[in-house]
């Protein structure tokens, strides 16, 4: 459906977009993740038509956007967007902003498209009341039921949420996900909350000074992320020097711990050794001995500053009974197999497109 | 404005050496005089006035903090003539007043007249910047034990400074361009030196020159209203500082010493022109009135109308796509504000003469009868003249009604399938409608005030109200020209009423989408003379 190639974009003197590849099938939910700054609102600024690209293509459902002689105009394009700030109109109604996109539908046609929004956004009979008489929530609804009225080819949603308070949250990206899939659509969502990307994202991208790191499914990038910046950005890890011993095998603190395959390393190469939170159980066998140097209650589990023999420290979480006394010594076991390892420099190659690439000058 | 700066490329006149040698110097000796006084009668007045009215709270102070404005709606040759009809020897005043009434007909008493016209200016935008002035500073002043005079002049004061700054440039270049006055008191200064130069001598090009050299000062004061602008960022989101409540006899003199202005700005000139028309009234029914009314409102009208759609077209580009060449076209055609109205009727005249000339010879060569004088000697070029000068109004007010508007809402419209047209037409003409019709009213408004441009530029036999007013005057018909005069100052009651609303929601609200565009007067209001 959305296909891009090579885009780059320059800003006033600033490379933004650096060489993004990205892939959307119809009707799935992607979703970009990436500290501020990243180029993941102008990559969806792109998209929409806002901005303009030096070099590369893009293509949707087939017809070239960009990269073939004049890009196509935003209003040519038949991709809704749906805002951070939400932008909606405040001189027009509700069912005037929803009808804004259908100018050339009969006025029957006009007004049961916008109940049926409404109905389905869950907003029935609000079509009289002006933007500034809806709470945030409801204005975060009707933006998307606007953005959705001229059925467009894509959905591209900026930070949709970033607006509303934390319950209402939870709750509106959850309706909106259901609503999407409800009505087949193919979406683009940018956000820097992990928790809402996991939750929304068919398809997950972390992007990083306008390069996209990996794009993948949710799992495998928080199970294999492709690079210590991805690691890094998603969960709380902390990464533990270690050597290879042998092919899926590294030494740590003089235990042995499975790990991932590392890329252009031989055993007895140092490497590091991702030990996220939930990683490692307490095991009587277990091969890691820690002693227990601080701990934050979190309610069911306690979050352990462990201290290795060696002197590298992780956080490890384990459940609340039994407290364990700071100074006390626990073995630990990997609970999930392998754990992922980097070779000691890895933070400057890039998985591209299934390869491993020097990122050059990174 | 090119043209005029061009006149220099052509050497100096022949009679530039004659001029350098005896009028120039008085010329500027008198300007700067002018500028000197009136700057610091403004400073003084504008500045005690804006801090009282924002930080102390009397009987009066609702009433006070806009009628403060209203000397703006007059212009100040109007309340020349008046005052020099008040004070006359046969006039009201004498005849109750046991001593001598002083002569005003001189540099000093034009410096007066302009300062008891142009302090709003500083007051309009010191009491602003008073009013935003978050209670944090004061606090911490007094924490560290500043009194109440140390904390006015080493807090608020400097705080202050840039709004008043700016107040004071705007001042400066209505007193640099000043004609009426300086004209009906015979004082010498630059401004009725170019049209002395144009008239008295015939010399075109020494007056473009001397028009250069004004021009020139006019730049600098812009520049230095702008800089004063740009540091106006101070953070305003704080809690303002509350107000003193005065009591006993400060509760009676504050309000009183804020009232003299008002007084001798206003009332008395405008009760004076009341009273000198109302046996004239029946001419309000006369061709002649009718017909000098039908043309200023025509070219009002017209000043609007053109200004207005000038702005949208180069405000409007520039949001459309910011390119350089667009940037630019907006912030040149802001400059005509600061270009004094007889340098601007020189330069008119000059330039459209060339057309005119042109098309002639071109329906010469192609065997028509020739035209005319199409352009120059019609109404066209006191419409052309105004609309370069008063366009930055419109500009500026469209600009900051744009600005509130996010241009995420833009792109909304182009992703729901509208093209530039239907975004103008659904999206940014009805959410700019206030701001649109506030700044085509002021324009409407300084253009039945203007007479320099109005009094060279106009067609023979035709006549403005503010040209048939300074002409009456001139010719000590004072009682003659209230009429006309009278109107004028109705007119500029107008803005000053609607600035006041602004001054009542002094802010738009936080939420830029839902605020109603059109509170943005505070900033539109400084071009507004």
């Amino acid at each position: 459906m959305l296909r891009l190639d090579a885009v780059h974009v320059r800003l006033a003197g600033q490379t933004v977009l650096d060489g993004i590849d990205l892939s959307l099938p119809t009707g799935e939910i992607g979703c970009l993740l990436g500290p501020s700054g990243c180029g993941k609102t102008t990559l969806l600024r792109l998209i929409a038509g806002f901005v303009d690209a030096q070099r590369g293509a893009l293509t949707l459902a087939g017809e070239r956007m960009l990269g073939a002689g004049e890009p196509v105009p935003p209003e040519q394009r038949r991709v809704g967007m749906v805002f951070q700030d939400m932008a909606l109109f405040p001189h027009l109604d509700v069912a005037a902003n929803i009808a804004f996109g259908l100018p050339r539908e009969r006025r029957s046609q006009r007004r049961q498209r916008v109940a049926e929004l409404l109905d389905r956004v869950g907003l029935p009979g609000l079509g009289r009341r002006y933007p500034h008489q809806l709470s945030g929530g409801q204005q975060q609804r009707v933006a998307l039921a606007r953005a959705m009225a001229p059925r467009p080819r894509l959905l591209l949603l900026d930070e949709p949420f970033s607006a509303l308070d934390a319950e209402l949250r939870e709750q509106i990206s959850a309706d909106v996900r259901a609503i999407l899939r409800d009505q087949g659509s193919t979406a683009l969502m940018v956000t820097h909350d992990q928790q809402e990307a996991f939750a929304m994202a068919d398809r997950l991208g972390v992007m990083r000074q306008g390069r996209i790191q990996q794009w993948d499914t949710p799992a495998r990038l928080y199970q294999r992320p492709a690079n210590r910046f991805v690691a890094e950005f998603l969960g709380r890890g902390r990464f533990l020097r270690a050597r290879l011993s042998h092919p899926g095998q590294a030494e740590l603190d003089g235990a042995s711990v499975p790990v991932t395959a590392v890329h252009d390393a031989r055993p007895g190469d140092p490497v590091e050794v991702l030990i996220r939170p939930e990683d490692l159980h307490t095991d009587p066998h277990g091969p890691l001995r820690a002693r227990v140097v601080g701990s934050v209650f979190r309610g069911a589990r306690v979050w352990y500053t462990l201290a290795l023999n060696d002197g590298q420290q992780l956080v490890c979480s384990l459940p609340g009974h039994p407290r364990l006394a700071e100074g006390s010594r626990v073995r630990l076991a990997p609970a999930v197999t392998p754990l992922v390892a980097f070779r000691t420099d890895a933070g400057r190659w890039t998985l591209d497109a299934g390869r491993w690439t020097p990122d050059a000058g990174r | 404005m090119l043209v005029v700066a061009g006149s220099w490329l052509a050497g100096p006149s022949p009679q530039w050496s004659h001029l350098t040698a005896t009028v120039l110097p008085v010329y500027l000796r008198h300007s700067l005089l002018l500028a000197l006084l009136t700057g610091g009668g403004t400073l003084v007045i504008g500045t005690a006035a804006a801090w009282a009215v924002a930080r102390l709270r009397f009987p009066g102070h609702r009433l006070l903090q806009w009628a403060l404005l209203l000397p703006m709606a007059c212009p100040a040759y109007l309340i020349a003539y008046t005052w020099t009809g008040l004070l006359a020897p046969e006039g009201p005043l004498q005849a109750w007043l046991p001593v001598a009434l002083p002569d005003i007909r001189n540099p000093w008493g034009a410096a007066l007249m302009l300062t008891l016209v142009l302090y709003p200016y500083v007051y309009l935008l010191a009491r602003a910047a008073f009013v935003h002035q978050s209670a944090l500073a004061q606090e911490v002043a007094r924490s560290l034990g500043a009194g109440p005079a140390r904390r006015f002049f080493r807090v608020a004061l400097p705080l202050a400074r840039p709004a008043i700054i700016a107040g004071l440039a705007l001042v400066l270049m209505e007193t640099l361009a000043d004609y009426g006055t300086v004209a009906y008191f015979g004082v010498p200064t630059l401004s009725t030196g170019i049209f002395r130069t144009w008239f008295g001598l015939g010399d075109r090009l020494a007056a473009a020159q001397l028009a250069a050299v004004l021009l020139a000062a006019m730049v600098a004061l812009l520049a230095l209203e702008r800089g004063a602008r740009r540091q106006r960022r101070v953070s305003g989101d704080a809690r303002p500082a509350a107000a003193l409540t005065l009591r006993a006899a400060p509760a009676v003199l504050v309000p009183l010493a804020l009232c003299l202005p008002v007084l001798l700005g206003f009332v008395l000139p405008a009760l004076q022109l009341l009273i000198w028309s109302l046996p004239r009234l029946a001419q309000a029914g006369d061709a002649d009135f009718l017909k000098l009314v039908g043309t200023s409102l025509l070219i009002a009208l017209c000043t609007a109308l053109a200004t207005t759609a000038l702005a949208l077209a180069l405000v409007w580009a520039r949001r459309l796509r910011p390119d350089r060449p667009r940037r630019l076209a907006a912030s040149l055609a802001g400059f005509g504000y600061a270009v004094p109205g007889t340098v601007l009727a020189v330069g008119t005249v000059l330039v459209l003469a060339a057309l005119d000339q042109g098309v002639n010879r071109l329906a010469g060569a192609v065997g028509l009868a020739a035209p005319g004088l199409l352009l120059s000697g019609t109404l066209f070029a006191v419409v052309f003249a105004c609309t370069v000068r008063f366009a930055t109004i419109p500009i500026q007010s469209l600009d900051a009604g744009l600005q509130a508007l996010p241009p995420s809402l833009d792109h909304a419209a182009r992703s729901l399938g509208a093209g530039p047209a239907r975004l103008l037409r659904r999206v940014h003409l009805p959410l700019l409608r206030v701001p649109l019709a506030s700044a085509a009213l002021l324009v409407f408004v300084d253009t039945l005030k203007e007479l320099p441009a109005a009094l060279v530029l106009r067609p023979f036999n035709t006549n403005t109200l503010a040209v048939r007013a300074f002409e009456l005057a001139s010719d000590e018909r004072l009682a003659d020209a209230a009429l006309p005069a009278l109107a004028i100052l109705l007119a500029g009651v107008i803005p000053v009423l609607l600035l006041t609303r602004s001054l009542d929601h002094p802010r738009p609200t936080s939420d830029p989408g839902n605020a109603p565009p059109g509170q943005r007067l505070e900033e539109t209001a400084h071009a507004a003379p």
